[in-house]
């Protein structure tokens, strides 16, 4: 796959605040590309430089061959779908849409078909047979033909969200742009559209860039996810891997992945001895982190929890795996599987399990994990930068 | 490369906005000073553009304090001063109490007539004080409606007291009430109903929940609308010019009186400098009442009242009917708004009289005044029109780039620029005109009397209505409608076109419809600065007024009410439609 969108060592700071520090970032043809990143992060301005309407302090964006920095957002084939629609309240759902290509001609018009298009915007929209069937064909895309007579306060809020994405789509822009389009629909309707958007991009092949500070949307639908923290770019990953496997802490902060265990590890021999906050010790082989202060990860579905006294829990674990005594303090269920808390000496720990077994709460269990799944962070300065 | 060149235009438009308020402002402003000080009317830019920097030197060799002393030495003018605060104080007091008890009248819906005093509590603002104090005159004064029916009948109507301070503030506050209503009524509207209900749920009735929670929550409120109306009848000339005979004084009768009688131009740049004083400091107290003590937005968005219920009010199932206080409360609406009724009719009565002799009606009916000053003799209601077209025009051109360079490309200094676009609208007439007058008598700036000057300082005071209107609007309008259209590929001049001037419309034509109702009633900046060929139909009223031929006035009168206040009071009615 070629690349479309490039941003080259983007940098951008409004007075003290950095809101992008040396972003370098490649979006390939026809992928949904999350921003993914909490309020403040700096995703939002990176998708207003590729817009246009932040123009960086250093660095080039780059479209296909093209360099488009210092480019107008009129003159860059990219589209934008804005959180709240931004439709236009005073044209009904045709006009709209048709909005794009009248634009177009306009900046393409001769000085009297400027005139023309300056009096009536509506009149020239019925009357261009060509324009009125790229509008009609792509409201039918989106299935909001029946609505193309109405005014957007007309409108439920999805079938808003259709007409901004026609809207964006009819002049066929070769990057959308998307700033966290179903933050105003309900669930239900989200999911719905997550869907839509993903047959949308394999129907059309569109690139998208899709800015979200919910780490589920992302999920859901990018191809690949970006991290954002503090106007920088900290990982670019593939869903499963950013989940398995985050770059730093703060990433897995962000993510809100449980069971981020301070403690300290020391060398020993081949591997390293860890000894953590918690109060329970473990050995991992090979040394995946320098010795001193450090933070474990260990994802809730890694952890298997045994009822004390069942006979599992009686022989001594296999090799590579961890077993601790806890108490189980609370349940939380969650439809198919229940997340647990554990009390340790002194600590917490969460674990997944199944839901099909009740009665968990106050229990005495061991949970035990194989070594190699947990994921060790240098604490302290090098927090954030380091990795396993 | 921290913006494109896109985003940093305006810079010409900077420069082009501080030149006018250079001229139109700054100088007048500064020359009132010069002269206070020197007795000179002389501009001393003027002296300079004319390459004569002596003569400013000499300007400031002549500088002294003396005047100014002099001044607060005369009974004549701390008397004026006096009167003029203690005067303006209970205006706005009364227009303030009064207010506040229609704005509950229109708003409790178990007062009786509530529609009613809705409809009419915008009425007055369609009376500028210039019409209301003619339309008094006409009511009640010499030769007016009332002791031509009254004395036929034997009743001695006390006709001096309509001459008086007492008239003016009758006037002034019937005229200026809405200001205060309207503002309560809106703040009132805005107050989240949640917090009513919580002194509810904690025991409070709707006694205790009205000193304790509805009125400090108004309290901002009230404020700004009493230093509104303060700065209003302090900078009205009209009413006190039309209706206070030469022995009873105000500052800016005096102000007028000293330069148009007999060219005491330090006394005049004095009292002017003083008035301007007065309304800046009471327009700074307005403003920073209103500052960070806008509870409403505190939490969640206020609750609706569609339901019919008020704030703090409990609306019990079936507790239908009135109470007293309700009923007293419409029989106070009642009585304050016989008066401008009343006076419209009696303009309009006088208006329609053809002679009127010893007997309670008139003799004779015609149309023939009111043909007279549209049809027979046009010019001055052409020139008003001229007049108001012109300023409309600059001031919505101005007013909208203006409010667009503010609220969009914000920019170093804005504050400033922003405050100086404003600041004419508290402006008193009289004080800028008797500035412009000393600014550009003489060349090379010398634009007085011309239209232009006139229409320059219309243009000055009213374009501070454009941008406030406009820029409100740009404040809620999404900056990404205009991002959108630029994505979709629209050009800025696309853009504006097709985005902003739709939506923008209803406040241009707001303001459009304010603009022509004050330069229309204009008499202050009129008289000081129209040119005798250029006089429009607000002084040809005043004239005709002063020569006793009444009929005629009325006529001029009506002409003006309807052509000016029907499209303010269908705005109005359009505006708080909406507000409900």
């Amino acid at each position: 796959m070629s690349t479309r969108l490039v941003f080259d060592g983007i940098s951008r700071r409004f007075g003290t605040t950095v809101a992008a520090k040396d972003v370098h970032l490649e979006v390939k043809e026809s992928e949904i590309f999350a921003l993914l990143g909490p309020s403040g992060s700096g995703k939002t301005t990176l998708l207003r430089i590729a817009a246009g309407f932040e123009f960086p302090d250093q660095g080039t964006v780059t479209l296909g061959e093209r360099e488009i920095t210092a480019l107008p957002p009129w003159d860059r084939p990219i589209g934008l779908m804005f959180q709240q629609y931004a439709l236009f309240p005073h044209l009904d759902v045709r006009t709209n849409v048709a909005y794009g290509l009248l634009a177009r001609r306009f900046r393409q018009a001769g000085l009297l078909e400027r005139l023309q298009l300056l009096i009536g915007l509506r009149r020239r929209a019925w009357h261009d047979p060509e324009m009125m069937r790229l509008t009609d064909e792509v409201l039918e895309l989106v299935e909001i033909g029946h609505l193309a007579d109405r005014r957007p306060s007309n409108l439920s809020g999805g079938q808003q969200q259709r007409v901004a994405l026609a809207r964006a789509l009819v002049t066929h822009p070769e990057v959308l742009l998307l700033d966290e389009p179903l933050s105003a629909l309900d669930a239900g309707l989200r999911e719905r559209v997550r869907a839509e958007l993903r047959a949308l991009k394999s129907k059309l092949g569109l690139t998208m860039i899709y800015v979200t500070h919910d780490q589920e949307e992302a999920f859901a639908l990018a191809d690949r996810i970006g991290v954002m923290l503090e106007g920088k770019l900290v990982q670019v990953a593939a869903p499963t891997e950013l989940y398995r496997a985050p770059v730093s802490i703060a990433v897995a902060e962000f993510l809100r992945l449980p069971n981020r265990l301070p403690g300290a590890a020391r060398a020993e021999g081949d591997g390293l001895s860890l000894q953590l906050e918690a109060g329970f010790a473990l050995r991992l082989t090979p040394a995946a982190c320098p010795a001193g202060p450090v933070t474990a990860l260990i994802h809730p579905e890694e952890i298997r929890v045994l009822p004390a006294h069942s006979p599992a829990a009686q022989v001594p674990p296999a090799e590579g795996v961890t077993r601790v005594a806890a108490t189980v303090t609370d349940t939380e269920f969650r439809g198919a599987s229940v997340m647990v808390t554990l009390a340790l000496p002194k600590g917490t720990l969460f674990a997944l399990v199944s839901s099909q077994e009740e009665g968990w709460r106050h229990r005495e269990v061991v949970a035990e994990f194989r070594s190699d799944s947990v994921r060790l962070y240098p604490s302290g300065a090098a927090a954030g930068t380091g990795g396993a | 490369m921290a913006a494109h060149r896109y985003q940093r235009r305006g810079r010409g438009l900077r420069v082009a906005l501080w030149v006018y308020l250079i001229v139109a402002l700054l100088i007048p402003l500064v020359t009132l000073v010069v002269v206070a000080f020197t007795n000179q009317p002389v501009n001393p830019v003027n002296a300079l553009l004319a390459g004569q920097p002596g003569l400013v030197l000499d300007l400031l060799r002549q500088f002294s304090i003396d005047p100014v002393i002099e001044v607060f030495k005369t009974a004549r003018y701390t008397q004026a001063l006096g009167n003029s605060i203690i005067l303006s104080l209970s205006v706005a007091l009364l227009a303030t109490i009064g207010g506040t008890l229609i704005a509950f009248a229109t708003l409790k819906p178990s007062v009786p007539g509530r529609r009613a005093w809705w409809v009419l509590s915008a009425l007055p603002l369609a009376i500028p004080p210039f019409l209301g104090a003619i339309a008094f005159k006409l009511l009640a004064g010499r030769g007016g409606l009332l002791p031509k029916i009254l004395d036929p009948m034997g009743i001695d109507w006390p006709v001096d007291a309509v001459y008086s301070y007492g008239g003016v503030i009758l006037v002034q506050v019937v005229t200026l009430m809405p200001v205060v209503t309207l503002g309560v009524r809106a703040a009132f509207q805005r107050l989240d109903q949640a917090l009513g209900e919580a002194a509810f749920t904690l025991g409070a009735t709707p006694s205790i929940v009205l000193p304790t929670v509805t009125l400090p929550l108004l309290l901002p409120s009230l404020g700004a609308g009493f230093l509104l109306v303060f700065m209003r009848s302090f900078g009205d000339f009209a009413t006190p010019l039309i209706l206070l005979p030469p022995s009873k004084k105000l500052l800016i009768v005096e102000a007028y009186k000293d330069l148009t009688g007999g060219l005491f131009w330090a006394e005049a740049a004095i009292q002017s400098i003083l008035i301007i004083l007065i309304v800046v400091v009471a327009m700074a107290l307005e403003r920073r009442m209103l500052v960070g003590r806008d509870y409403h937005s505190l939490g969640h968005r206020a609750g609706s009242s569609s339901d019919g219920a008020v704030f703090g009010e409990l609306r019990l199932h079936g507790a239908h009917g009135s109470t007293w206080g309700e009923r007293l409360l419409a029989l106070v609406s009642g009585t304050i708004f016989t008066v401008p009724i009343l006076l419209i009719l009696s303009m309009l009565l006088l208006a329609l009289t053809a002679s009127w002799g010893d007997s309670p009606f008139p003799d004779a009916l015609t149309l023939l005044n009111l043909s007279r000053v549209t049809l027979s003799a046009p010019r001055p209601l052409l020139i008003t029109l001229i007049a108001s077209a012109l300023t409309i025009l600059v001031a919505l051109v101005m007013g909208s780039l203006a409010a667009y360079l503010l609220r969009r490309q914000p920019g170093r200094g804005d504050r400033l620029l922003e405050f100086g676009l404003n600041m004419p609208m508290v402006l008193p007439g009289i004080a800028l005109g008797i500035g412009m007058i000393a600014a550009f008598n003489a060349p090379p700036l010398a634009f007085h009397p011309s239209a232009f000057l006139l229409v320059l300082a219309y243009v000055l005071t009213r374009t501070p209505n454009a941008l406030e209107s406009v820029g409100a609007a740009l404040h809620q309008l999404p900056t990404s409608l205009e991002e959108a259209s630029a994505t979709l590929g629209g050009i800025p001049l696309f853009t504006q076109r097709h985005v902003l001037a739709p939506l923008l419309e209803p406040a241009l034509s707001s303001a459009a419809v304010m603009i022509f109702f004050s330069v229309a009633n204009d008499i202050s900046i009129t008289l000081l600065l129209a040119p005798t060929l250029f006089t429009p139909a607000s002084i040809s009223l005043y004239h005709e007024m002063d020569s006793g031929r009444l009929y005629l006035a009325a006529a001029y009168g009506v002409v003006l009410f309807l052509v000016t206040a029907i499209p303010y009071l269908w705005q109005t009615m359009r505006q708080s439609r909406s507000v409900r």
